[in-house]
C-alpha cells in the first residue's frame, strides 16, 4: 500500500522543538526509502537537513552546505546560529527562510534541502535541485531547412533563457504563476510590456485565475482550458516547439505562455492565417516564401474539398468533366462493387488509419504501415477492382494536401467529412453548403478578442503584407494593428537597391 | 425550443427543394458521342441513330469503341425514350460532340430537331451541326478510319480544324438558333459527304449548305465558302494558291495568319453599299518556278496580283449568291438593323428588293509577313 501523504495543518508554524518538526515530517514520509534526514550538531545545537535522494545536488549538499557547517569555527555574538549560517557560513547561492511548516514540506517535495535548527523558529531551504533534462535539441515536429535549430525543452527556466537570450531587453517580462492542485506546475506568461496590449493581457490572466485543476500535465491542457471556443477544431491559441517562433511573435505583440514540463509554448492571440505561416518564411526569400504560403493555403481547401469535388463530378455534374477524363474515369469504375460515395468515404478512413497507425508506431514499425499501405490499397486492391484507381489518386492527394498544414489536421478532417456528406446527397451544391458552414464558424470566431479571420478576406494594402504572402522586410514597416499593439512602427531600415549603382555608391 | 425545431425543419427543406437528387454512377451512364436524324416519309416518322461510347477494359489500357442503337419514333423524344428498349441504359446526352441532319430533313426544314436539342437539359448547346449529303444521315456511322475509331469525333475533330483550312464553317448549335431566329432567317451549316475510297467509305467535309427560313435551298462549293468565311469575318487560317502568277509559269502559296474583316453597310439614295474592310496577314510558304518573287518589286507586284485575285473571287461569290438565291448568308443584315435601326423598322418588308440591288465594295489589304523560314528560291543551276 502507498501511505497516502498527510498534509499538516495548513499555516502550522515551524516549532522551536526539532523533534516535533521532525515527528510531523517522519510521520508524512514513513516509510519512504528516498526520504533522508541527516542529523549532525553543532555547538551543542541538533540540526537536521532533509531532502529527497535523487532530486538534489548532493555533492553540493556535502561541499557546501554539511561539511562547511561542520568545519566551520563559530564565534561567540549576537545572531542566531540559523542567520550566523546563513551569513558567514554556507555558500549556497538560492538560499531562503522560512517560518511555515507547510512551505517546508512542500520545497522537499519539490527537490529543495531544508535546515532546520534546534531551537530556531525559522529554517533554511536550499535550492539544490538536480536538473535531470533533456538537452536543447532540434524540435522534431517543426523541422526547417533555414533557420535557428535550437527548440525548447522541458524546464521551464531554460525554456525563459532561449526567449530572455534573443530579446535582452527590460521591456520583457516574466510574470509567473502556479497551477495544479497536486502538480504545483509553474508556468510563466511573456510579453513585452511596451508593445502587448494591457487589455489582452489582464483578460489571459483572468483565465489563468479561473483554471482550478489537480494537474497541469503540458501546455495542451492550459489551451483547452483558456481557449475561446473548446468546442471547434479551429485552434484558437497557437503552440510551437521554437524560441525563434515565440520571439517573432512576443515583437508582434503577442503574449506567451510558457508551462513547466511541456516544450510547447503557447502563443496568443491566434489569427487563422497563422496557421499557414512558418517561421521560415521570415528567413527565406519573400517570393519564396509567399509561394510557400499560398501553396499552404491550397492545401487547406483541397485536402478539405478534393473528395467531394471527385464524387460530386463524378456522380452528379459528369457535364462539367472533359469528354476525355470521363471515358478514364467510367473505365477505370468498370467493375466496381461499391457505389462512388461508399468508396471516397471507406477509402478516407484507411487512409487515417494509415497515418495514425504510421505516427503512433516506432519506426521500424512504421516502414512496415506504409508497406502495406501502399502494396495492399494502392496494388491489389485496385487491381482486385475492389476500388477504382482515380479514387485511390483521390485519397493520395487528399492525404498530401492534408501534410501541408499539420496544426489543421482536426479541422480539415472533420469538414473533410461534413462536406463529403453533403455532396454525397446534393452534389457540388452540397460542397458549397459544407464549405458555407465552414465559413461561418471560421468568421464567427475570436481568439482574445481579435477577429479570427482577421486580414484573411480583407484586401488592405496595409495588412496584407504579412498574411498568405510576405513582402520583403524593407516594406514591413508596421506592426500588426489589430493586436492592438501599443508600439505600432516595427521597422524604419529603407529599401534600397544598392546593386543599382554598379557598387560605386557603397 | 420551438423555435429551434422550426429552424431545424426549415434547414431541411433547403436540403430537399433542391431539386438536386440526381446521383448516377459514372460507369453506369451511356455517354452518346453523336446522333444522326433521318425522317422516313412514308411511316411519317423520325429515325434517330444514336453512337454510343463503350470502354472496353483491355491489358494495356482503356479501348474506345463505337456501338450504334437504332430507333423510330412519332417525335423526336418519342424516338429517343425508345431507344432504351434497345440499348438498355439510358443514354448521357452531355458528351455529344456532333448532330448529324439528313438532306431530307434539312429540306423539310430542321426546327423540329433543333427545339428538341436545345430544349432537352443534358444536351448541350455547343454541339456541332454537319449536314449529310445523300440518302441516308445514319450511313455516315457506315465509314470507317484507323486514326478515330468513334466517327463523331472524328468529324468533331475535322469541324474544330477547319481554322487550318477554312473551306467550311463549324457552326455550334446556339450559333445556328441565333441565326435562324434574326429577322432575316438565314444559315449555313458545314456538308459531309460519304466518298468511296479503296474498297471502304471516308467522310470528306467540304463546303456548305444554305439555310432560308431553316429549310436548306442550296449547297455551296468550298470556294464560294471560302469567300463566305472571308465576308462572315470566319477565316483563322488556310491557303491561298496562286497558279500562274502574273502571266508566268510559277505557282504561290500564302498561309493565312490573321484575318479581319470589317463590314460597314452605307445607305445612299435607298440604296445599300456594303464598305469592306478586309486585312490579310499571310506568309509566303511556296514558290515553285524560277522567279524570285521576294525580291523586292517582284513581291509588290506579286502583292497586288494576290489582293486583286482575292477580291475578285469574293465579288464573285458575293454577286453569285445575290443574283441566284437573293439570300443574305453574309450577315449583312444584322449590321443593317445594328447601324440603321429606324430604317431598318421600315423597310424590314423590302429586304429582299433592296438586297438584290446592294453593292459590294472592297477594300484589300495583305501584309505579306514572312517568307517561313528562307528568303531565297531553289534555284534550278545550269
Amino acid at each position: 500500500m502507498w501511505k497516502i501523504l498527510k498534509k499538516p495543518n495548513p499555516g502550522t508554524k515551524i516549532s522551536p522543538n526539532i523533534h516535533d518538526n521532525l515527528k510531523t515530517i517522519k510521520e508524512i514520509f514513513k516509510k519512504d526509502k528516498t526520504f533522508v534526514a541527516r542529523c549532525f550538531e553543532k555547538n551543542n545545537k541538533t540540526l537536521c537537513l532533509i531532502y529527497i535522494n535523487g532530486m538534489v545536488k548532493e555533492d553540493i549538499i556535502n561541499r557546501d552546505i554539511i561539511a562547511r557547517i561542520l568545519d566551520s569555527k563559530i564565534e561567540r555574538n549576537k545572531l542566531s546560529l540559523l542567520n550566523y549560517l546563513e551569513r558567514h557560513i554556507l555558500s549556497t547561492s538560492h538560499l531562503e527562510k522560512s517560518q511555515d511548516l507547510e512551505y517546508a514540506i512542500s520545497s522537499i517535495l519539490m527537490g529543495k534541502a531544508v535546515l532546520f535548527i534546534d531551537g530556531e523558529l525559522e529554517v533554511l531551504i536550499f535550492n539544490v535541485k538536480e536538473n535531470n533534462l533533456r538537452s536543447i535539441e532540434e524540435p522534431s515536429s517543426e523541422t526547417i531547412v533555414r533557420g535557428p535549430r535550437e527548440g525548447f525543452n522541458e524546464s521551464l527556466i531554460t525554456n525563459l533563457h532561449l526567449i530572455r537570450n534573443r530579446i535582452p531587453h527590460p521591456d520583457l517580462k516574466f510574470v509567473f504563476k502556479e497551477i495544479g492542485r497536486y502538480t504545483k506546475t509553474p508556468i510563466c506568461i511573456a510579453y513585452i510590456s511596451s508593445i502587448a496590449s494591457d487589455k489582452i493581457l489582464q483578460e489571459v490572466k483572468k483565465r489563468l485565475d479561473e483554471i482550478n485543476i489537480d494537474g497541469i500535465l503540458d501546455s495542451g491542457y492550459i489551451a483547452d482550458l483558456i481557449c475561446d471556443h473548446p468546442l471547434c477544431t479551429f485552434q484558437t491559441i497557437g503552440y510551437t516547439e521554437r524560441p525563434d517562433v515565440v520571439c517573432g511573435k512576443l515583437l508582434e505583440g503577442r503574449i506567451a505562455i510558457v508551462v513547466d514540463g511541456s516544450p510547447f509554448v503557447l502563443t496568443l492571440p491566434y489569427l487563422f492565417l497563422e496557421t499557414f505561416q512558418s517561421n521560415e518564411d521570415y528567413y527565406t526569400h519573400w517570393a519564396l516564401a509567399s509561394f510557400n504560403r499560398i501553396l499552404r493555403l491550397l492545401g487547406f481547401f483541397l485536402s478539405t474539398t478534393i473528395p467531394s469535388l471527385y464524387v460530386a463530378l463524378a456522380n452528379y455534374h459528369q457535364e462539367l468533366l472533359p469528354t476525355p477524363l470521363l471515358l478514364s474515369i467510367a473505365a477505370a469504375r468498370e467493375g466496381v462493387p461499391f457505389p462512388t460515395i461508399v468508396e471516397a468515404f471507406s477509402m478516407i478512413i484507411i487512409f487515417e488509419v494509415l497515418r495514425e497507425a504510421g505516427t503512433r508506431l516506432p519506426k521500424p514499425v512504421g516502414q512496415a504501415v506504409s508497406i502495406v499501405g501502399v502494396l495492399v490499397i494502392g496494388e491489389a486492391a485496385v487491381g482486385a477492382r475492389f476500388v477504382s484507381a482515380p479514387m485511390v489518386i483521390i485519397t493520395a492527394l487528399t492525404g498530401i494536401t492534408e501534410f501541408l498544414i499539420p496544426q489543421l489536421t482536426a479541422s480539415v478532417i472533420l469538414f473533410r467529412f461534413i462536406i463529403l456528406f453533403f455532396t454525397a446527397f446534393l452534389g457540388l451544391y452540397g460542397t458549397m453548403f459544407g464549405l458555407v458552414i465552414m465559413f461561418i464558424q471560421l468568421f464567427s470566431m475570436k481568439s482574445f478578442g481579435v477577429p479570427y479571420t482577421l486580414h484573411s478576406f480583407t484586401i488592405d494594402f496595409q495588412n496584407i503584407k504579412d498574411t498568405a504572402i510576405r513582402v520583403p522586410w524593407w516594406a514591413m514597416k508596421l506592426r500588426p494593428i489589430i493586436l492592438g499593439a501599443k508600439n505600432k512602427v516595427r521597422n524604419k531600415s529603407k529599401f534600397i537597391a544598392r546593386g543599382k549603382y554598379n557598387g560605386k555608391n557603397n | 425550443m420551438v423555435k429551434t425545431i422550426k429552424l431545424t425543419l426549415l434547414s431541411f427543406i433547403i436540403l430537399l427543394l433542391t431539386s438536386c437528387w440526381n446521383y448516377k454512377e459514372i460507369d453506369k451512364i451511356a455517354p452518346a458521342a453523336g446522333v444522326s436524324f433521318d425522317y422516313d416519309e412514308k411511316k411519317n416518322s423520325y429515325i434517330l441513330t444514336v453512337e454510343i461510347v463503350n470502354l472496353k477494359n483491355t491489358s494495356t489500357g482503356t479501348e474506345l469503341l463505337p456501338e450504334y442503337f437504332t430507333s423510330e419514333g412519332k417525335t423526336i423524344l418519342d424516338a429517343i425514350r425508345n431507344m432504351i428498349s434497345v440499348s438498355g441504359r439510358k443514354i448521357y446526352w452531355s458528351h455529344a460532340k456532333v448532330v448529324f441532319i439528313s438532306e431530307k430533313i434539312a429540306k423539310r426544314g430542321i426546327i423540329d430537331v433543333l427545339d428538341f436539342i436545345e430544349r432537352d437539359t443534358e444536351v448541350r448547346t455547343d454541339m456541332k451541326i454537319v449536314l449529310v449529303k445523300g440518302k441516308k444521315a445514319s450511313e455516315i456511322f457506315n465509314t470507317s478510319n484507323k486514326l478515330e475509331k468513334i466517327v463523331s469525333y472524328h468529324v468533331d475533330e475535322m469541324l474544330e480544324n477547319s481554322i487550318y483550312l477554312s473551306k467550311y464553317p463549324k457552326i455550334e448549335l446556339w450559333d445556328l438558333i441565333n441565326q435562324i431566329q434574326f429577322d432575316i432567317s438565314t444559315a449555313i451549316l458545314p456538308v459531309a459527304y460519304i466518298v468511296e475510297d479503296n474498297d471502304r467509305k471516308i467522310i470528306n467535309i467540304s463546303g456548305s449548305a444554305i439555310f432560308k427560313e431553316a429549310k436548306m435551298i442550296a449547297f455551296l462549293n468550298d470556294a464560294d465558302t471560302k469567300n463566305l468565311l472571308f465576308l462572315r469575318n470566319k477565316v483563322y487560317g488556310g491557303i491561298l494558291p496562286l497558279n500562274n502568277v502574273l502571266g508566268t509559269e510559277s505557282s504561290v502559296s500564302f498561309e493565312i495568319y490573321k484575318s479581319k474583316t470589317k463590314v460597314k453597310p452605307i445607305l445612299i439614295d435607298n440604296k445599300i453599299l456594303f464598305k469592306i474592310n478586309l486585312s490579310v496577314d499571310v506568309a509566303l510558304k511556296e514558290v515553285s518556278g524560277q522567279i524570285d518573287f521576294i525580291e523586292e518589286k517582284k513581291l509588290e507586284s506579286l502583292k497586288n496580283y494576290a489582293q486583286e485575285k482575292i477580291k475578285n473571287d469574293i465579288l464573285n461569290t458575293f454577286y453569285y449568291v445575290r443574283d441566284t438565291y437573293n439570300l443574305d448568308v453574309f450577315g449583312f443584315s444584322k449590321l443593317v438593323k445594328i447601324n440603321y435601326p429606324q430604317f431598318w423598322k421600315n423597310n424590314i418588308d423590302r429586304w429582299e428588293s433592296l438586297f438584290s440591288n446592294s453593292e459590294l465594295d472592297i477594300d484589300i489589304k495583305l501584309n505579306i509577313i514572312g517568307t517561313s523560314t528562307t528568303n531565297k528560291i531553289i534555284k534550278v543551276g545550269k
